[in-house]
């Protein structure tokens, strides 16, 4: 095995209507419906006008069962809100990263603050699948700070490299996953230079917001773009052609059957359709959001 | 906004159903003119309709506890429909996105609800009652009994109608009976009933069903 990973393909997000918000989705692609364990990448980059509600703006309470969906907050503050009786803000730099397990109701709104004064919003949110023994775990719900979070710099010092789950050097992300996933958060200065170490086994992507990467020295790469790694190499080299903000995702593969239907991720339509009913009968709890 | 919007909406729906429901609770002409030995009471249902199923969307389902006002049989406490886009963000075709209907029913004696969901992906039919699932091959000329262990009084029928053959049910004095369409139409004891709706009948001495094309039918009895 060589030691560095190839491109195995290069994924340009795409624009999707998303009940009325605009996002890219890198993930699911045409042909490519996830990338072992992950199942969804979305990027949004939106720009609240002055004098809303909180309450009217933002995503709200819907369940989840079967996976982690969690959120990079990169610009504004996600006020999240639970049927555990959660209720936080994330700022830019900062994590959401919640366990559904056997499901939980919960909220997605900008910080009143993004809403009422007009701020920009922008996050990833990706998708966690978890092995099938694991899905009607406990629901959880940890929020990580920019500050909370772990972080490291290149060797060049222009790279900061933000360690949310997973290990890199002797450094542990905050993040426990209930399978072996490496998450990092990059951000480059203009001719910053990583080596981003990638474990053996695990299938990786970059997704960059922004800027352009060469990409072992060799294939460039601009924002907005997914590179999905091939499995056969332990590093990536990269370098920043302008200053840009990237995420590395890897994780073993799960290797079990998939049914993803609306905000329920199982391994059968049959696991599906009790969702919904537990969902029905309240097995998921209820939210009734509060706001100032 | 949005949930204004749905305020003003539900309002609306709310006094117009009840004007039209008005109507529909009164016998059935077609029996009163003396033809047929019974008269029927008969009540459209509207099956409530949320919006496709988003990734990021909010399930359009009331919870256990919830009472349609618009829905006159006590043990019947709504009927939702749902459809999940298989590539997450829109309809792409119908034999990929999950159709699925919800059905809140309640046991007055036993104080115990249940959810029944009925799947549709294509032809195929799946249901869900309590905890057990139950197939409905479309190719299969059947009726299946879907029995419930916890809501006895609640008797559940599906089932595959075709060919203009009628297919009939004696009905015990005091049952009042929950009709709606997977897909297809039929006419139920002079009434007819199309995909998208729901249909309350009771006092009836038999139910009568007749296909007007390929249909498939979801029926609920409920012995008073």
């Amino acid at each position: 095995m060589s030691e560095l990973r190839s491109i195995k393909q290069i994924i340009p997000a795409f624009k999707v209507n998303m009940g009325g918000i605009i996002l890219d989705q890198a993930l699911p692609a045409r042909g490519t419906d996830q990338i072992d364990p992950f199942l969804l990448v979305h990027h949004l980059d939106h720009t609240y006008p002055a004098g809303q509600r909180q309450q009217d703006v933002g995503v709200p309470p819907h369940p989840h069962r079967g996976f982690a969906p969690v959120s990079f907050v990169f610009k504004g503050g996600v006020h999240h809100r639970d049927s555990l009786g959660k209720s936080s803000v994330i700022y830019g730099g900062g994590t959401q990263w919640m366990h559904a397990g056997k499901g939980i109701v919960h909220s997605e709104r900008p910080a009143k603050e993004v809403a009422e004064k007009g701020k920009s919003w922008e996050l990833i949110q990706f998708w966690v699948n978890v092995p099938a023994k694991y899905k009607f775990s406990e629901p959880q719900y940890l929020p990580l700070s920019y500050e909370e979070t772990p972080v490291m710099k290149s060797a060049d010092g222009k790279v900061e490299i933000g360690i949310v789950a997973g290990k890199v050097n002797t450094v542990t992300g905050p993040i426990e996953t209930f399978s072996p996933i490496l998450a990092l958060r990059m951000l480059y200065e203009k001719g910053g230079k990583l080596r981003l170490p990638v474990p053996k086994g695990y299938n990786a992507f970059i997704y960059l917001l922004d800027g352009g990467l060469t990409i072992n020295g060799k294939q460039q790469t601009k924002g907005k773009d997914l590179i999905w790694l091939s499995n056969d190499g332990e590093f990536v080299d990269t370098a920043a052609l302008e200053n840009t903000r990237a995420i590395l995702l890897a994780g073993e593969p799960i290797n079990e059957p998939v049914a993803t239907y609306g905000p329920f991720v199982m391994n059968s339509q049959a696991e599906v359709l009790q969702a919904v009913r537990d969902y029905q009968m309240g097995e998921m709890g209820v939210l009734n959001e509060i706001f100032d | 906004m949005k949930f204004l919007i749905d305020m003003k909406r539900r309002s609306f729906v709310k006094k117009v159903a009840t004007g039209i429901s008005g109507v529909f609770l009164a016998p059935n002409l077609v029996t009163a003119s003396g033809l047929f030995p019974s008269l029927v009471n008969s009540q459209y249902v509207p099956i409530r309709e949320g919006e496709g199923q988003i990734r990021h969307g909010v399930l359009t389902l009331p919870q256990a506890g919830y009472k349609n006002s618009l829905i006159s049989f006590p043990w019947l406490h709504d009927v939702s429909k749902n459809v999940f886009y298989k590539n997450g963000f829109e309809a792409e075709s119908s034999s990929d996105d999950l159709e699925v209907f919800s059905i809140l029913i309640k046991d007055s004696e036993s104080d115990t609800m249940d959810a029944i969901q009925v799947q549709k992906k294509g032809e195929e039919i799946v249901i869900l009652r309590e905890d057990k699932s139950w197939e409905l091959s479309p190719s299969k000329k059947e009726f299946r009994q879907i029995p419930g262990k916890m809501l006895k009084s609640i008797k559940m029928e599906v089932g595959n109608l075709s060919g203009f053959k009628q297919v009939s049910r004696k009905v015990t004095k005091g049952t009042q009976v929950y009709a709606q369409l997977i897909s297809g139409e039929v006419i139920i004891n002079d009434i007819k009933l199309e995909a998208g709706r729901g249909l309350c009948l009771s006092s009836m001495k038999s139910l009568d069903i007749l296909p007007r094309k390929k249909s498939q039918i979801i029926l609920l009895y409920h012995q008073g």
